[in-house]
């Protein structure tokens, strides 16, 4: 299986996080805040879509809101399949992380 | 609402999987920052928001768009390659027919882009002159109409007259033959050959000046600056270099390498009074958005005006109509339309193979259409598939069909004798027509599968009941239409083919009354004229010359016609219109001609350069007299009457092109007026260098300013047809690719029917059929077409 691209990963990986409460907005801000900079909405969007449609994450209808001009929020959920792929990444990190030598950001 | 443009904008560029939950989280965060911040702060964001996502959202739809391009890409690679001869054969037919279209679509451009270049190419024009009574018209007119029309018209804004010559211009030790004009100074304003150097103010406004073109520039002065330089033009006039233009280009009407101030033209003993002359070309600059025809109505009867005899009217030519549509344009207008038509012709023809091929495998398709459908591909997605596989494999014939046209170009070239090139810079058309060649036979040729095809039910499709059963005759039908009007069109082409080449042969070995073959024309030039009996004495002295004589026109062509003539028992009443050339004493014995009455000319009757006419059968005819030998005949010579007898009648002989009749013809001898002299040689090819070089050596002793200046006669006929010749070459090649094609197609076709029949076949054999039985049952249907 091919290996997800960095942005795939961080969304992915996101909506693991959220356990239940990704959807479009909360995903957004995790990210924001994880990586310390603002993505716009269409940076999310692209690759969370080619996670929907490679099966990787699974869509759920949840309530309408009046704010989202009566939208139902569509949260997003894991599948099996994104789950073999989280930790396929997960290991790939880990093997090649695994006896390196430590890394530490130059205060300098 | 209150982002109106920007919502819009939004809905516009999201993929629609995800349009509904994206714009719910841009209102759900306009709705949480407008209740923190304020609805400013809110809508700011928003707008910023829409204009850093918008490339994302785009990219995003691209990417899936692209997915499924992938796929049908990959599908009709695979179809590709898995049908070799079938691709093969469309993408060959294709190319060919593509090829050709492209090397005619650049003939025909170049063609209407004659004389375009020019700042004000839609206000140049030609005088005419129109004589109604002499069936004559050339754009040739008097001196004085040029300056008379500019200052009668106001919506004349300028006028150029130019009268073309050859001349021989020497530099020191530089001598060289090169065609110029006198031109009017304002040449330089009107037409558009920019100065490389000099100021074309000035250049042309002294009578001594001279401006050349940069090819005559380098071949006089090398590297050296030519301003100022002196040239002497026809070894009596010191001309100084005033300045130097670009050579003129391919696709102009003019093809002068210098241009001399029009003052030296009046200076050589032309009046420039006399209205009745025609002499030289004139043009004239008109304001913007005048109506040429209304001006044409104005001026018609001006040479009237100044009591030029009834008869030659004035018209008005567009510049730009000269080289298709003036009597002396180089090119045709005909011709364009004919090539237009071969180069639809032969796209359609390649278009109807790729149809049928397709039409014929539908079958194997349908199976692909049924699945797709199945799996939910709507119709449009079908159509969109089918139309862009066959604009694929348009599009790699294009490829193909533009290496095909860079190998052709040069041999096209050759033959229509042009510097076309494939050379999309600055040339946007022929981008449009790539474009439009691949768009069209693209969607030509995938009709009929992307809307019939798609259009068929899954379930029927995947059950089995395949389209042959009902729909099947009707389906062959169309296809034996459309290959039976293939093949019209072929033999409509192979027809016209056989038509050009009959009328060809015909030209070449129609029997002309007199010999052309063995006879070296000189033309005489500098004082040759006034020394030509000892010139010509000089010459019979060697054995290799059997025969000598002197004409004002040569035979392939003698076109000055002239009226006014008179005879015993002439009808008042009647009109005297005749060809006159002027000849030698052995004219008649030099190109083999024939007397049918009366004697030739001689040098025993001393009369006969005085007072001697011969006719030819035609003149014979049009008189309407029995036995005309021994009859009084007077011919208009400088102002009066010469009178004389008839002598003798020459057999009618072939003096214009062969598409015209022979009209009647009138020959006599007046010394002086001689402009060629014709030399017959021994025809042993092995002598005929020897014998120019004498004929070179003679010339140089008795005319040793002007290099001799010779031509063959039969090289002269020829040059008549080349363009017909060329045009026949051509059309014959075209022909033969069509029918190429059309085989190409209908071999495909044969293949892939006796493949599907390869069970059935395999069936009778065992049943006891022989080969020859099954190839006759094969071949049967073909044979019908």
């Amino acid at each position: 299986m091919n290996l997800l691209s960095r942005s795939e990963e961080i969304v992915l990986l996101a909506i693991w996080k959220l356990q239940g409460n990704a959807y479009g907005v909360t995903i957004r801000n995790l990210v924001n805040d994880a990586s310390g900079y603002e993505w716009s909405v269409g940076a999310i969007y692209a690759p969370l879509h080619r996670l929907v449609k490679k099966g990787l994450v699974k869509t759920l209808r949840g309530e309408p809101l009046p704010e989202r001009g009566g939208r139902h929020k569509i949260y997003y959920e894991i599948a099996l399949e994104g789950k073999k792929a989280l930790f396929q990444i997960k290991r790939v990190h880990e093997t090649i992380w695994h006896d390196a030598p430590t890394l530490e950001q130059d205060e300098s | 609402m209150r982002n109106k443009l920007a919502r819009w904008l939004l809905t516009q560029t999201i993929n629609k999987d995800i349009r509904y939950s994206a714009i719910g989280d841009f209102d759900e965060i306009y709705a949480s920052i407008a209740k923190q911040e304020g609805i400013n702060r809110a809508r700011l964001w928003y707008w910023t928001q829409v204009a850093r996502s918008i490339p994302s959202f785009i990219a995003d739809s691209l990417y899936w768009r692209f997915h499924m391009f992938q796929n049908y890409l990959k599908v009709a690679f695979r179809k590709m390659m898995k049908q070799k001869v079938f691709s093969l054969i469309n993408i060959a037919g294709l190319a060919i027919g593509m090829a050709i279209c492209i090397l005619i679509f650049l003939w025909v451009q170049d063609e209407l882009n004659y004389d375009r270049f020019h700042d004000n190419a839609n206000n140049i024009y030609r005088i005419v002159m129109d004589d109604q009574n002499y069936g004559v018209k050339w754009p040739v007119v008097s001196i004085p109409v040029g300056p008379a029309l500019k200052q009668d018209f106001p919506e004349i804004l300028d006028m150029v007259r130019i009268s073309d010559f050859r001349g021989l211009i020497t530099h020191e030790d530089n001598k060289f033959d090169e065609i110029g004009a006198y031109v009017d100074p304002s040449f330089l304003e009107v037409f558009s050959f920019p100065l490389e150097e000099g100021n074309p103010e000035t250049a042309l406004s002294s009578p001594l000046s001279i401006v050349i073109s940069q090819e005559m520039a380098e071949k006089f002065f090398g590297q050296k600056d030519p301003l100022g330089k002196n040239l002497k033009l026809n070894q009596d006039l010191d001309l100084t270099v005033t300045g130097v233009i670009q050579n003129m280009p391919e696709n102009s009407y003019f093809d002068l390498d210098f241009l001399a101030p029009f003052e030296i033209y009046e200076q050589q003993d032309h009046d420039p009074t006399n209205w009745g002359r025609f002499q030289l070309y004139t043009y004239i600059l008109l304001q913007d958005h005048t109506s040429f025809k209304q001006l044409e109505t104005k001026i018609a009867g001006l040479l009237q005006e100044h009591d030029v005899r009834e008869g030659p009217q004035l018209q008005v030519e567009p510049l730009t109509r000269i080289h298709l549509h003036a009597v002396d344009g180089g090119g045709d207008i005909r011709y364009i339309y004919i090539f237009s038509i071969i180069a639809v012709f032969i796209l359609a023809i390649a278009c109807i193979n790729f149809m049928n091929l397709t039409t014929a495998r539908s079958s194997t398709r349908a199976i692909e259409i049924g699945m797709r459908k199945v799996t939910g591909a709507r119709r449009t997605d079908l159509v969109k598939q089918f139309f862009g596989e066959s604009v694929l494999i348009a599009l790699i014939a294009l490829g193909f069909a533009i290496m095909l046209v860079f190998l052709l170009l040069p041999t096209l070239n050759n033959l229509a004798n042009k510097q076309l090139s494939l050379n999309p810079h600055g040339n946007w058309s022929i981008i449009f027509g790539f474009v439009g060649i691949v768009l069209f036979s693209g969607f030509l040729a995938g009709s009929y599968p992307a809307l019939f095809l798609s259009a068929l039910k899954p379930v029927n499709i995947l059950r089995g009941a395949l389209i042959p059963t009902r729909g099947g005759a009707k389906k062959a039908l169309l296809r034996k239409a459309l290959v039976v009007s293939q093949f019209a069109i072929s033999i409509f082409l192979i027809i016209s083919t056989l038509l050009i080449f009959k009328q060809l042969h015909f030209i070449r070995h129609r029997n002309l009354g007199y010999q052309k073959d063995h006879i070296i024309s000189v033309s005489l030039r500098g004082n040759a004229s006034e020394q030509y009996e000892a010139f010509k004495n000089e010459l019979l002295k060697d054995s290799r010359i059997t025969n000598a004589t002197a004409t004002s026109e040569l035979p392939v062509m003698i076109r000055k016609i002239h009226t006014g003539y008179d005879w015993e028992g002439k009808d008042p009443e009647k009109e005297s219109r005749m060809t006159e050339v002027i000849v030698d004493h052995d004219f008649i014995e030099t190109f083999d001609m024939t007397i049918i009455q009366g004697r030739g000319f001689a040098k025993d009757y001393s009369s006969d350069s005085t007072e001697a006419y011969i006719l030819n059968e035609a003149a014979m005819k049009g008189m309407e007299l029995d036995s005309p030998v021994g009859k009084r005949f007077e011919a208009p010579i400088h102002e009066g009457m010469r009178e004389g007898t008839i002598i003798g009648i020459v057999k009618d002989f072939h003096f214009q092109p062969l598409h015209d009749a022979i009209e009647p013809l009138v020959m006599f001898i007046l010394p002086g007026n001689f402009n060629y002299l014709c030399i017959r040689v021994q025809p042993e090819i092995s002598e005929l260098s020897g014998t120019i070089r004498y004929i070179e050596s003679v010339w140089d002793k008795f005319v040793p300013n002007f290099p001799i200046q010779y031509s063959f006669l039969d090289a002269r006929f020829d040059r008549l047809y080349r363009s017909e010749q060329k045009t026949g070459r051509i059309f014959g090649y075209f022909t033969f690719l069509a029918i190429f094609i059309s085989c190409l197609g209908l071999f495909g076709l044969a293949a892939q029917i006796s493949e599907q029949r390869t069970k059935e076949i395999g069936i009778r054999k065992v049943m006891g059929a022989s080969v020859s039985g099954i190839t006759f049952l094969l071949t049967r249907d073909f044979m019908r077409w």
